[in-house]
């Protein structure tokens, strides 16, 4: 069944007191898109093309340096990002295409080994909207399948860039799965009810995201997405006095793994752990602690 | 023609750069004025990078209407941006990298003629400056054969270098049969040269390039986001150096700067250049070079194919 209902109402006036480990405010997780070698090209049989910077593409062949500038992201920009989440002792969320890791498996293996949460992103980097339900199905399973071969381990979770009405009752349905991140509409987890079951929603967001890089009205300069971190994180904080919040920090490899954007990301860790009672915390982890503290809330919207 | 993502992988190659340098920085000038597409020159499209003038590309088909707007930004390049910035260059002792476009070079004799003359180097960068995308293999060749030799003719050296506007999966081999090519700059997928394979399986040092520090985010039209002031490019710039120069330390890098005549070479932003290389000597260990010093460099020092 279709989801055609909409949540304009959520917690309302029952928001619940949500408390985080160690009494933190704010509970920030960083998410890296692993998407390089997953995106529409002709080259995979696609009749669309995606830009990957400042490129315009408005025709449905190969764009060779458009993808060269995702191959970067894949073969150097990876693993600049995996270094300074280790520098500083932050674990992530890899919002993966299947494809992308089957591309590159020593960077799948490495994200895994250095204990960032592995969460599927479709098998393609495409809208779950242009698919077929079927095609849908087969989205998520082949999305699976590829975590498994290249990791060994399948995804906690799920991410689609663009999902449909068909979505989430699907992936509720593959099974496995602890969560979906598939909304923009909170600052915090909440349940739905899908089919029956009782579903984990852990929200994303796009504008604390470095694909504003890429669009306009967008970032122009690395130091417009850090104040635009710093805006999110200064409001959640104080926020968080009495009502704890989290923030999520959407990164890309091809565009803050440039030697340029990196900086970026570096000084908001640096100042987001200049405060006390932050928790930087990979999305499964919120998600336990929600379903442990908070699993008999009851789902919003029925 | 295949894609490769995982490159050099988490081996990154030490290779250096002469004198124990830690970062190899190269300027690239974009010289296409002239060259750009035009009723004036046969075609039925208006280029569309401009500064500021919205063209609607479907509508024009067609109707081959010149912009002498447009045409005339263009021209500001050749005139008044290439000596600007030559003048830097000379006045900061760095030597840099033309991209030039047969064309172009041709419309400016006198300009091409400096190039040599300060001892930059001239790379190809087509006879036209179109994306080859619309042409045919003969077409592509053809263009790739004329722009060699306009820029031979014009600046009295042959080049040794490539870079497409928009290059199509033949074009590397295409380079190959040309002859006389030392390395392209057709990629934007790695910060250190590397062996790119053509889809006959030959093998061509690609120097690659990049679009983040680059110029044309000044002129980059909606919905793709843009440098808002000549000091958010002076930042990018700064970025990048000072990290490419901290992983220098172990991991020698390199670094482009890619310019345009008619939009780096305008009055308002032609001090940001100056700047930024005034900001890089103040550093130990910065190798200000040219791509064919970097190509033969790393042809000499770097991994083999």
């Amino acid at each position: 069944m279709p989801n055609t209902t909409r949540d304009f109402v959520g917690y309302g006036t029952h928001r619940p007191n949500v408390v985080w480990p160690g009494n933190a405010r704010v509970a920030i997780s960083l998410v890296l898109n692993f998407e390089e070698g997953a995106e529409r090209t002709p080259l995979y049989g696609d009749n669309v093309v995606i830009a990957g910077e400042g490129n315009v593409v408005d025709e449905a062949r190969r764009d060779l340096q458009g993808e060269s500038i995702f191959d970067y992201g894949s073969r150097v920009a990876f693993w600049r990002l995996m270094d300074l989440f280790d520098r500083y002792e932050v674990k992530a969320t890899v919002f993966g295409c299947g494809m992308a890791l089957e591309h590159n498996p020593e960077a799948a293996r490495e994200f895994i080994a250095r204990g960032h949460e592995p969460v599927a992103h479709g098998h393609r980097y495409a809208p779950m909207y242009t698919f077929t339900r079927d095609q849908e199905r087969e989205q998520i399973r082949k999305a699976v399948e590829a975590f498994k071969h290249t990791t060994g381990q399948r995804p906690d979770a799920w991410y689609s860039s663009g999902h449909s009405e068909h979505t989430r009752e699907l992936v509720v349905e593959e099974g496995g799965f602890t969560y979906d991140s598939d909304s923009y509409a909170e600052d915090i987890p909440y349940f739905v009810m899908v089919n029956e079951k009782k579903w984990l929603v852990i929200p994303y967001n796009l504008d604390t995201n470095d694909m504003k890089f890429r669009l306009s009205p967008g970032y122009s300069e690395p130091h417009d997405f850090f104040l635009q971190l710093k805006n999110a994180f200064d409001c959640l904080y104080e926020e968080g006095a009495t009502q704890p919040k989290m923030m999520s920090v959407g990164l890309h490899a091809r565009l803050s793994g440039r030697p340029a954007r990196i900086e970026a990301v570096e000084h908001f860790i640096r100042y987001a752990k200049g405060f006390p009672r932050v928790w930087f915390a990979r999305r499964i982890e919120i998600a336990h602690w929600w379903l442990d503290r908070y699993g008999h809330l009851d789902p919003l919207g029925s | 023609m295949a894609r490769d993502l995982v490159g050099y992988g988490r081996t990154y190659p030490v290779v250096g750069w002469p004198h124990g340098a830690r970062i190899a920085i190269s300027i690239v000038v974009h010289f296409e004025e002239g060259a750009e597409s035009t009723p004036l020159n046969g075609d039925s499209l208006v280029e569309n990078a401009t500064e500021g003038i919205l063209i609607d590309q479907v509508s024009q088909v067609g109707g081959r209407r010149r912009d002498e707007r447009i045409e005339s930004m263009y021209e500001y390049g050749s005139r008044c941006g290439f000596w600007r910035l030559a003048d830097i260059f000379d006045a900061c002792d760095v030597k840099v990298t033309f991209f030039c476009a047969g064309q172009a070079v041709e419309r400016n004799p006198i300009v091409a003629r400096e190039i040599t003359t300060r001892g930059h180097e001239a790379c190809g960068h087509g006879y036209r400056w179109l994306p080859y995308h619309a042409f045919s293999k003969e077409e592509e060749a053809q263009d790739i054969r004329t722009g060699l030799d306009a820029v031979e003719k014009a600046v009295g050296q042959r080049p040794l270098g490539w870079h497409s506007r928009a290059a199509t999966p033949r074009t590397r081999s295409l380079l190959l049969e040309a002859g006389g090519l030392l390395y392209d700059s057709d990629s934007y997928g790695d910060d250190l040269p590397y062996f790119a394979r053509t889809d006959s399986g030959q093998t061509l040092l690609t120097v690659p390039y990049n679009t983040d520090v680059n110029d044309d985010k000044f002129w980059i039209a909606p919905p793709a986001a843009g440098f808002t002031n000549p000091d958010a490019f002076s930042s990018v710039m700064k970025a990048t150096f000072d990290r490419l120069w901290a992983e220098g330390a172990t991991h020698p890098k390199m670094m482009s700067v890619g310019l345009h005549q008619r939009i780096s070479g305008r009055p308002s932003r032609a001090r940001q250049i100056e700047r930024f290389i005034h900001y890089a000597r103040g550093f130990p260990g910065v190798w200000f070079a040219r791509r064919i010093d970097i190509a033969r460099w790393w042809l000499q020092h770097g991994p083999k194919p």
